[in-house]
């Protein structure tokens, strides 16, 4: 009996420290975020449901942003250019991505750098560059107008398309590191495989590097998302009065209203659309790790 | 004489100024299982890559059914490769995966679908269709890799040390395994590895390569009978390799001064180069008692036992011949033999066809 209790006692106390180690482990940045996040974040919480002058609890806030048209408005802007900038990024990432992963040439490095430079330059600084380009009296419709090709100018900015721009080319290294992990990860030699049973280059990427790759895929639009409807100095800069989204918008409520409860209801939206996105891509991916480890469960 | 399959002309591949493989000859008919045999960084890889048509060739030519394949890209090859890590499609199905091949060749569904069944039967996986290659066995994936690369009917297989992630018992399975299906099949193999008994078991031809070159080649009863160079004798099986201080020729023997005074009588040879080694394999060697008989064996030799080793099958003898020769002599355990002690005095006989001189 007593020699039992012996033998089960070591395993038990072992796993119970694997446990509460790496918690502990967590605790230092656990107390930075519960001061600097979520004390604030509650507190934004609890203003979006409290009445501004009586300091009683009031769903007035939220019902305005139901009703008042304007708000959901800049709601469905804000998830469809966060949508077609995470594809964007993604599309035009995955063929540089590929090309990180798989080049052994001393390319790569160049190509490499050149991914990455944008970061190196400032969010505000990139965004003047595109206002530049894309002004009515910008690059191109100057260059346009000059050749004749057209009468007025194009509207390429103060739009979803040039936010959009902006957004993609803030957001692109970002894309084009999750995928080359994702695709890094693939081994070469299920390239090399199809390959050698017939499959053109085309066909190889078809069918092997991009359904291995849907973890990559998933990641990158997530990050694009999330990146893209949190952003507001390029949707400010590139968008202005003529493309409102929510990061703008709030900003309005809080500096020019001075309508912090409000700013609140319009955050907690943002907030709950990111985290709803997060929560489909998190399921997926795991619904499909867990396919795969049901599958996994033979003999090795 | 069969068709030749592959043929490469003076194949050199060179990574800037480091040749990896220099000045290949080989013609390889069809139906012939081949192995090109060699340590590792030998240049066997590299070949093998050549012929897939992932490197190309610095020089020479490389033709397959006479038509040369240097500007021809891998997909358009017809040939199928089997890899050492199977690089099986961990997303379709044991299916899915060997009808692969078949769907990029545009075959119909009903011909594939029996196409399929049978490369599953030859390597003995029929009823595993549906499932993933991660719920297999590695012995059920190396199956599924081979029914993968021999369903589209490749003129050529190239296997890369494909048993080299099995164990033991299951790799010596898979060589007579596979021997019989490229038997069945009459496919040309072409298996590269630097298992030389691996090698030996299957092979209608070894090709022994080391340092880039092809060293020799030729069945492997005659590489192993007669190596023509130290290296070769080493690499394939166990070899006593002694140096030869000087020879001489007598009326019906050539007489090799070894050690330190020592003469062996060997036949006489072709060899133009002079002779600077002879190779003698253990089990050559035949374990006399002390003084009595022996008369029939050209070389009859005094030795003091210093080691007995027991493998088992056999026991592995360390006979000290004096005049610092020491030799290497494998006594077959039978019920009969009495494996002599350490210190005791033996006789070795070893037959003149049997010391293989050497001149590299």
């Amino acid at each position: 009996m007593n020699s039992l209790a012996l033998d089960l006692h070591p395993p038990a106390r072992r796993r119970r420290t694997l446990t509460w180690f790496p918690f502990a482990a967590l605790s230092p940045s656990l107390l930075v975020l519960s001061v600097f996040f979520a004390l604030p974040m509650g507190m934004m919480i609890g203003m979006s449901f409290t009445q501004t002058e009586t300091f009683s609890p009031t769903l007035d806030h939220y019902q305005r942003f139901f009703t008042d048209g304007l708000s959901i408005a800049g709601f469905c802007r804000t998830a469809l250019m966060s949508l077609l900038v995470a594809i964007s990024v993604t599309v035009l990432g995955y063929p540089v991505a590929y090309f990180l992963a798989r080049s052994t040439t001393r390319w790569r490095a160049v190509v490499f750098a050149l991914a990455l430079a944008p970061e190196l330059a400032g969010v505000v600084l990139r965004t003047y560059g595109w206002l530049i380009i894309l002004e009515d009296r910008g690059f191109i419709n100057d260059l346009l107008l000059h050749l004749g090709l057209i009468s007025s100018p194009l509207p390429l900015s103060k739009n979803l398309f040039a936010v959009v721009v902006g957004l993609t080319h803030v957001v692109l290294p970002f894309g084009i590191l999750s995928l080359m992990t994702s695709i890094q990860g693939i081994d070469p030699n299920l390239e090399r495989a199809a390959q050698m049973l017939g499959a053109s280059r085309l066909a190889v990427i078809r069918t092997i590097v991009l359904p291995l790759s849907v973890p990559g895929i998933v990641s990158s639009m997530l990050i694009a998302f999330t990146m893209a409807a949190s952003a507001y100095a390029t949707p400010a800069l590139l968008g202005g009065a003529g493309f409102k989204v929510l990061a703008t918008m709030i900003y309005e409520q809080v500096l020019f209203y001075i309508d912090w409860p409000f700013a609140s209801v319009m955050a907690m939206s943002l907030l709950l659309m990111m985290l709803a996105i997060s929560f489909v891509g998190v399921r997926y991916e795991s619904r499909r790790r867990s396919r795969a480890s049901v599958s996994s469960g033979g003999e090795r | 004489m069969n068709a030749l399959d592959i043929e490469l002309v003076s194949v050199s591949k060179s990574y800037a100024s480091m040749a990896v493989v220099r000045d290949i000859d080989l013609a390889i008919p069809q139906g012939e299982f081949v192995s090109i045999l060699g340590p590792s960084g030998c240049g066997k890889t590299t070949t093998l890559n050549m012929i897939a048509g992932f490197t190309a060739p610095s020089r020479g030519d490389i033709r397959i059914k006479g038509r040369s394949q240097v500007r021809v890209p891998p997909e358009r090859r017809n040939i199928g490769l089997v890899f050492q890590n199977y690089a099986l499609f961990p997303h379709m199905t044991v299916t899915e995966n060997v009808a692969f091949g078949l769907k990029m060749k545009g075959v119909r569904r009903e011909e594939a679908e029996t196409t399929v069944k049978s490369a599953l039967r030859s390597v003995h996986l029929e009823g595993m269709g549906k499932r993933y290659p991660r719920e297999l066995s590695g012995g059920q994936q190396q199956r599924v890799a081979l029914a993968r690369a021999i369903a589209p009917r490749p003129s050529v297989l190239l296997l890369d040390e494909p048993l080299s992630n099995l164990d033991l018992k299951l790799r010596e399975a898979m060589r007579i395994e596979l021997k019989d299906i490229q038997q069945q099949l009459g496919m040309t193999f072409v298996y590269v590895t630097h298992d030389q008994e691996e090698a030996m078991a299957m092979s209608d031809r070894v090709v022994v390569m080391w340092q880039g070159a092809i060293a020799q080649e030729g069945q492997p009863a005659a590489l192993y009978r007669e190596p023509n160079s130290r290296f070769v004798a080493d690499f394939i099986g166990k070899s006593n390799i002694l140096a030869v201080a000087s020879t001489a020729t007598q009326a019906a023997h050539l007489e090799l001064a070894v050690g330190d005074g020592l003469m062996l009588k060997a036949r006489k040879t072709e060899l133009s180069a002079a002779i600077r080694y002879c190779s003698i394999r253990p089990e050559s060697i035949a374990v006399l008692p002390s003084g009595v008989g022996g008369n029939g064996f050209a070389n009859l030799l005094n030795a003091t036992v210093r080691r007995v080793v027991n493998l088992g099958a056999a026991f592995e003898i360390d006979a000290d011949l004096g005049s610092d020769v020491r030799l290497h002599v494998l006594l077959r355990a039978t019920r009969a033999s009495v494996p002599p002690s350490v210190g005791d005095a033996i006789r070795l006989g070893i037959e003149d066809a049997d010391i293989q001189p050497l001149s590299a």
